[in-house]
Parts: structure tokens; sequence; C-alpha cells
């Protein structure tokens, strides 16, 4: 298949759960209405709210968190040479957790405070897990990985330390909500908070993907090819970070879309370094469009979206190893 | 030509180079042959700048090569390393095209002619079906050809190979190393480690000797008295024992039993 095809394919099925993810919630858009809305005729009307203020605004945000994550996961994955490397390898989850905690706790999760404070302390997460292993020295892909291990489980016993003393009635529910993320509480400024560093670092990645493919080679490879891998290596750790800090602190932690749209895109179509990272951007959106749409209609209270996105993505994931086993056969 | 000044390099506690000064005259084959451990690879992990000297440098044509970047030194050197990724996901011609990556630009792709280009080195090498295969599919001999075809590709003056023919059959290694000698007809240099003598022999023109973490003997075809010389430095080489002998103008050796 060319990779017009794949990508008419990929976008086309992403336009479907866009429109999908627009249409149903709790207050039915019917096709008809969307239409009306859409060209003007229903201004000020609920239809026109609802569709504005909170679908589009949300739909958008999942979309752009799912292409964040996805390809975040990808970065990770080729520059480890680990295909079971997450988003949150380096340490961004933790280190954004206790961000966001320390905003719930200490500063009465004021409005935005959770997202920058959650955004920051993802990103100083990831260059504690670079300092250490600059100080644990050569063998750098591994020490990073293993620094990355060291700084999520120091966050991760910091995340406990907090919730135990946090007060069970009022915060402890929104430590939990929040470490299970959620799409409920977007509003406008926090998509354009996103957007704004979202957008701008997937054109980079897209834009310098020849680039970046090098560091599937081995080290002295590339090094040898004429290119300065430790520069490249951490342009890739930035990009990847940046993304998924932005795309963490504004739904909480969302996990297995990074880990699960690499490697749908490739046991489903044989593509290489580029094509997967241009792929894995509408199959990430659209996973994450699906999941967020069941975790806010399936019960009457909106659900966390992880628990959608693990359960659905351990089932995809087997699934379509399955699919290519019988087909190895 | 390639001079060594006063080379001097350990890996923690374990010295490698302890001021080595040698000169490598310019020759189409030039071949490092060395038991296990005893520097060659070393030697050229310096030469092409993925370890640094702690003293001394390394000069190519008078330049020296610790002052380039990547991007120069990979147009004067290419390199072929000993153990190919196996792992690795990715279509042949895109492989072989990673070579240019420099000629290509920052955010440009391999072009229709860089593709040409690639398909045309396959067709020399003997192996243009492997074209459309992606890299996961071929057996470890072939990707063998794929990597140098990527270092051709490259087109450095000097290509550098960590031990090319270990770990093909015995013809194949005569293949391979023949393809070899054929590039180097456009002016092209070739620096090669290898474990056995006679192909060295047969298929290069000069010779370096390493021991103890030394080049203890440099040698080339030209010399005067050379096939004696070459002998001697197999049997110093070996510590005695082997026995080389030449027969209608090929090298043998023979091996002494370990506990006699």
């Amino acid at each position: 298949m060319k990779i017009s095809k794949k990508l008419l394919f990929a976008y086309s099925f992403l336009f479907i759960c866009f429109s999908l993810s627009l249409l149903i919630g709790r207050y039915e858009l019917d096709l008809t209405t969307l239409w009306s809305v859409l060209s003007g005729r229903q201004s000020g009307t609920m239809a026109a709210n609802v569709f504005y203020n909170v679908r589009l605004v949300r739909s958008v945000e999942v979309l752009l968190c799912g292409m964040a994550l996805a390809v975040s996961g990808f970065l990770y994955q080729s520059c480890f040479h680990n295909p079971l490397v997450s988003p949150d390898t380096l340490g961004v989850s933790g280190g954004a957790s206790i961000g966001a905690i320390i905003a719930i706790l200490y500063f009465h999760d004021a409005f935005l405070l959770r997202q920058a404070f959650s955004f920051l302390g993802g990103i100083l997460a990831v260059l504690f897990s670079l300092l250490l292993s600059r100080l644990i020295g050569t063998q750098k892909r591994l020490n990073l990985l293993l620094s990355g291990i060291i700084t999520g489980a120091l966050t991760n016993s910091a995340v406990m330390t907090f919730k135990y003393l946090a007060d069970p009635v009022t915060q402890l529910a929104v430590i939990d909500y929040w470490l299970m993320g959620s799409f409920s509480l977007i509003n406008r400024s926090k998509l354009l908070h996103t957007a704004v560093i979202i957008m701008p670092v997937l054109f980079l990645t897209v834009l310098f993907r020849y680039r970046l493919k090098i560091l599937l080679l081995d080290e002295d490879e590339a090094q040898t090819l004429g290119v300065n891998v430790r520069r490249l290596y951490l342009l890739c750790i930035a990009l990847a970070t940046l993304l998924t800090a932005a795309s963490v602190s504004v739904s909480g932690i969302v996990s297995w879309i990074g880990l699960l749209a690499p490697h749908i895109v490739s046991l489903l179509f044989q593509t290489s370094f580029e094509e997967t990272l241009l792929l894995s951007m509408p199959v990430g959106a659209a996973i994450l469009l699906l999941s967020d749409t069941l975790a806010r209609s399936l019960t009457a209270s909106e659900l966390p979206v992880s628990i959608i996105t693990s359960f659905a993505g351990a089932l995809i994931l087997f699934f379509f190893l399955f699919l290519r086993r019988r087909r190895d056969i | 030509m390639i001079e060594i000044k006063d080379l001097y390099f350990a890996y923690r506690n374990n010295v490698v180079f302890n001021g080595s000064s040698f000169t490598l005259e310019d020759h189409p084959v030039t071949a490092l042959l060395g038991q296990n451990g005893e520097g060659k690879t070393t030697f050229m992990k310096l030469l092409l700048g993925l370890l640094k000297p702690d003293k001394g440098e390394i000069l190519l044509d008078g330049l020296d090569l610790g002052k380039l970047n990547e991007e120069k030194r990979s147009k004067l050197l290419s390199y072929v390393p000993q153990e190919n990724d196996d792992s690795l996901i990715m279509g042949v011609s895109d492989f072989i095209c990673l070579g240019g990556i420099n000629r290509q630009g920052l955010l440009k792709g391999p072009d229709e002619n860089d593709r040409i280009r690639a398909k045309q080195i396959l067709t020399d090498l003997g192996a243009s079906s492997f074209f459309d295969r992606r890299l996961e599919t071929l057996s470890h001999g072939q990707r063998r050809l794929i990597y140098l075809a990527r270092a051709i590709f490259q087109d450095s003056r000097i290509m550098v190979l960590d031990e090319p023919v270990s770990s093909l059959d015995l013809i194949r290694q005569h293949d391979f190393l023949r393809l070899l000698k054929e590039y180097t007809n456009k002016g092209k240099r070739i620096l090669m480690s290898l474990h056995d003598p006679s192909l060295a022999y047969e298929y290069a023109d000069a010779f370096v000797f390493f021991k103890d973490h030394r080049p203890f003997a440099v040698l080339s075809k030209n010399d005067p008295s050379f096939k004696e010389r070459f002998l001697q430095a197999i049997s110093e080489l070996y510590d005695n024992r082997i026995r080389p002998e030449y027969i209608d103008g090929h090298l043998f050796l023979n091996c002494e039993q370990i506990n006699k």
C-alpha cells in the first residue's frame, strides 16, 4: 500500500472517531442539528452552546493529546531501541503528578496552576533523569533508561506520601481522579495552552523525521554517517518530553496510548520510521477520542479515561498480536 | 597516508596504546592482523573518532582527524562495524540511502537519484534482488552486503571494516573480499581487520601486525624481501605456534597441536 493510501485510511478513521465524539454525549446532537449549528443558524441556542463551548473544545483537546502521546511514545521507543518503552519512561508522568498534587494540596487547586505545575514537574523529572544518567556515565541509552526507572520510583514514593498526607474527604479523591486521567475539566484556555506547545512540537517532529530516523541505528554507526548523535538524542528527548508534559498537564495520566498507537501502526502496515511517525498521530488520536467518548457516555457519572484506555488497549493489542500470529501460520 | 603520533589510549585500567607511533602508507587495501583483544578494533575506533585518544594525534594526509566534526569526518571515513544490529527493522533501500544522510539535507529524505544509485550499488554487488526487501527478512550474510552497500553509498575516501568476513562461509569470504578489492579500483581505500592471515595475504597490499597492544610490524607487498618478513611477522604474532609457508604463491598456515 502506498503511504498516501495509508494516510487517507488512517485519517478517514480519525475523522469518523472525531465526528462520533462530537455527536455523542449527555446532550445528544444529531447530524441535522450539527449542520445547522455549523452553518450558524442556531447561534445562542443550547445546541450551539454545547457544541462550541463544550464538545468541540474537548474533542480537539483529546485529538491533540492523542497525537502527542502516540508520537512521544514512538520517539522514546525509537531512541531507546526498546519497543516496550512508553511516554513516561523518563519519569514525565511521575514528575507531572507531583506538580499537580502540590497544586491541589497547597494552592487550593487554583485555576491553571495545576496545569503549570504538572507541566514543570514533568520537565524537571526528565532533567533529573538526564542528570542521574550523567552521574552514572558510559552506556548512554541503557543508563538513561535505568535513570528513568529510578526517577519513576522516587516520584512514585513522593506521590504516595502526598496521598497519605492528603485530606481523605476532599483532596484524595481529586488526586486519584487526576492520576487516572480525565478530559472533563477542559476549557478554552487550557486547550490554548496545550495547543501552543503540542502543535509546533508535532510540526517540528514531522519536519525532522528523516533526521530522527538515525536514532534507530547503533550510536557508533550513526556517528560515522556524519551525525552528531548526542545532539540528536537530546532533541528527540526534548520533543517527546514536551509532548507528554503538555498532554499530561491538562488531562492527568492517560495510560497506554503511547505504547499502543505505534504498535498498531507497525502491525497493521509494514512501514518505515517516517511512515510510522505520520500514522501514529491519527491512530493515537482516534483511539483516545473513542476512549474519551466512552468514558463520558458509558455511565451516569463520568469515568476516568485511563480505565478505558488500559482495558481497551490491552484487548486491542492482544487482538492484533493474535491476528498476526494467525497470519504467520 | 595515515600518521599515528605518540598515541595513548586506555579503557579505565586497561591500557591499549602506550605512546604508539607508526605510519600507514597509501595502499588500496590495508589489513590489520592480530589476535583478539590486541587493539585492532580500538585502533579503528580511534581513527573513526568513536573513541578519543588520551594523548597524541592521528593525521590523515596531514589533517588532524581529532579536530574534525562528524560531518567532515564522514566524508573521509566510512565504517562497517563487526556486528550488525539484527533487531533493526527497515527497508533495504532506506537503509542504504542513510549513507548519504548529510548530502540529503536536514529535512529531506532520499530522492529518486539516491534510490537509483542505491540500486546500482546493489547491482554491482550482485544483490539487486534485495533492493525491495526488508532488512529483517535477510540472513546475516546478506546483511553484511547491505552494510557494505551503505558504506559505498557514503562515498568516503577510506572504508574501515571490522572483521567484515568473520561470519561468512568460505566462498562468501572470498566473494566479499573480491568486491572490496574491485571497489578500490575507483581510487577508494580499504582498511580492515582480518583474522585469517592467508586471506589478508591474498587480498591486501599492506599489513599492520598488532601484538601486546602495539603494532609491531608494518609491511607492504612492495617492500624488499616482503615474503620473508611477512612469514616472520606471522610466526611472531602467534608465538611460533603457527607454521606459515607459501605454496603456489598462496599462503598456507599449519597450526601446531596444543598439548604436545
